[in-house]
């Protein structure tokens, strides 16, 4: 079957700055795949490449087995996008705004109707429908711009980071409609800064950095190889770190982590189940007091750490030629 | 929410959206931007309105024109600046599209990329001329009268309104009363 996206070698640089840097990635259909990355990665420019909104330097880029500088035109039929910014009109209904990228997505007057109809919804927004956008919560506006992705009824939806600046309950909202379409058979891209969105929504999971590629696999297979869940454990006091430390790195081969700004300690651990009450009895037995105990999973600092075993430089002047040369 | 199975409606068609269609159709969403925002059509009508009644009467005291009553130099010049300000609202709106990720979302559609601008430029020469006619009814209020023929009025004004687009330049024939305006490139 032809797979849903594939890329390979893209490059694309924006004066010194390389976005990407021979990114390699093939999305199959029938699933949701999440680029996962941090911020300057190159997830969103690998984005508006297959969305044919900017043109890769060098590399091929396919969607649905169309190529993307050759067949724009096919390409954007097939697609739908939802990007960083709800772009929905403020000043029209949802309703209307529904209706007009139905339109411009060729369909007859009626089909239009019907079609934002049902993905109102679907949406769960048929009752503000016919409110103008400027009187919705940023929540309904990110569900109306996915909405206004969908109404085209396309192949490919692209997703770029969906869920940012959400508050918890919008978030879930929006990660149960985005699984509703994938059981309706939509595909999926979606990029995330959120290791727990990506294991959450996506069959797939490429971890760029760097504008290239830098390890992919289903979820589980990343955990195993970062280690599954991680324990935290909040100090009341600085001098007992070490202590603390000392007493969690019997749970794990990794060795326990500190950080002194923030008082916290944390040990990856891989079984869940008795490891957090095994944490909190080695906890106990040093004697040491504590704010706080939790099993999380880990961030993405902490993946980057395990898979490339450098955290994430924030340093802005390595994303330069030179610096991605060092 | 519910799950639908199939809920949309697919239409096969491989073709691009046509041009006239989908211009027409974000034209819609322009305009309606533009009249849903009643401060913008208040304000800018108020503003207008206040400049032309100080310069026809507070600094028109001042000047002498010979020939033709300055009302008469004043409006013509009133409306062509109007224009050419307007320009500077459309270049906003069109930076607004681009940093709200509107245009992106046009240009991911299977829409001719032309019809984003050419709905941009049909939207505003519509409330342009809505402008100019509110212009001209208070400029007939406060004495303006057209010396030429109304056809040769309503081609300078026409001209004018390309001119938002356009290079212009134009020269005054005090014989007309009216500015004479030669466009390039249309």
């Amino acid at each position: 079957m032809t797979p849903t996206i594939e890329a390979h070698g893209l490059e694309k640089r924006f004066r010194k700055t390389r976005a990407l840097d021979g990114l390699d990635l093939v999305a199959e259909p029938g699933q949701v795949t999440a680029v996962l990355g941090p911020n300057g990665a190159g997830k969103t420019t690998f984005v508006r490449a297959v969305a044919t909104l900017l043109r890769p330097d060098a590399g091929t880029l396919r969607v649905a087995g169309h190529d993307v500088g050759c067949e724009p035109q096919a390409v954007r039929r097939l697609i739908g996008l939802a990007g960083q910014f709800a772009a929905v009109e403020p000043a029209m209904s949802g309703r209307e705004n529904l209706e007009m990228v139905a339109r411009l997505f060729g369909q007859d007057r009626r089909t239009a109707k019907a079609n934002a109809a049902a993905v109102l919804a679907q949406l769960g927004l048929d009752e503000a429908g016919d409110r103008l956008v400027r009187t919705y919560s940023g929540g309904m506006r990110r569900r109306l711009d996915l909405g206004a992705s969908l109404v085209g009824a396309p192949r490919l939806l692209l997703l770029d980071e969906p869920t940012t600046g959400l508050d918890p309950r919008s978030r879930i909202e929006l990660w149960d409609a985005i699984r509703t379409l994938v059981q309706a058979g939509t595909d999926v891209l979606l990029t995330t800064q959120y290791l727990d969105e990506a294991d959450q929504l996506a069959a797939q999971i490429v971890i760029i950095d760097h504008g290239r590629t830098i390890a992919h696999g289903t979820p589980a297979e990343l955990k195993r190889r970062v280690g599954g869940n991680v324990i935290e454990v909040h100090a009341r006091r600085h001098d007992q770190l070490a202590t603390i430390a000392t007493a969690l790195s019997g749970l794990d081969h990794g060795g326990a982590q500190i950080d002194e700004a923030t008082r916290r300690v944390t040990v990856g651990v891989d079984s869940t189940r008795d490891s957090l009450t095994a944490a909190l009895g080695s906890v106990e037995a040093a004697g040491v007091q504590i704010d706080d105990i939790a099993l999380r999973q880990p961030t993405l600092d902490e993946v980057f750490l395990a898979l490339t075993g450098q955290p994430i430089d924030s340093d802005d002047t390595s994303r330069t030629p030179q610096g991605a040369a060092a | 929410m519910t799950t639908i199975a199939s809920p949309l409606e697919h239409r096969i068609d491989r073709r691009t959206t046509g041009l006239a269609s989908s211009t027409l159709t974000i034209t819609r969403r322009a305009a309606l931007r533009y009249l849903r925002t009643p401060q913008l059509i208040v304000m800018a009508t108020l503003q207008m309105s206040l400049f032309f009644l100080i310069y026809r009467y507070m600094f028109g005291g001042a000047i002498r024109a010979v020939g033709f009553p300055y009302v008469d130099y004043l409006v013509p010049g009133f409306i062509a600046t109007g224009v050419l300000f307007s320009g500077i609202g459309a270049a906003v709106a069109t930076a607004e599209d681009l940093e709200q990720g509107f245009v992106d979302r046009l240009r991911s559609l299977p829409i001719p990329r032309s019809a984003v601008l050419a709905a941009r430029a049909l939207a505003d020469t519509a409330i342009l001329t809505l402008a100019s006619a509110v212009t001209v009814a208070i400029a007939f209020a406060v004495g303006f009268r057209l010396h030429g023929s109304v056809w040769g009025a309503k081609t300078q004004t026409e001209v004018y309104e390309s001119g938002d687009l356009q290079a212009e330049r134009s020269s005054r024939t005090p014989s007309s009363g009216v500015p004479r305006a030669t466009v390039f490139g249309l």
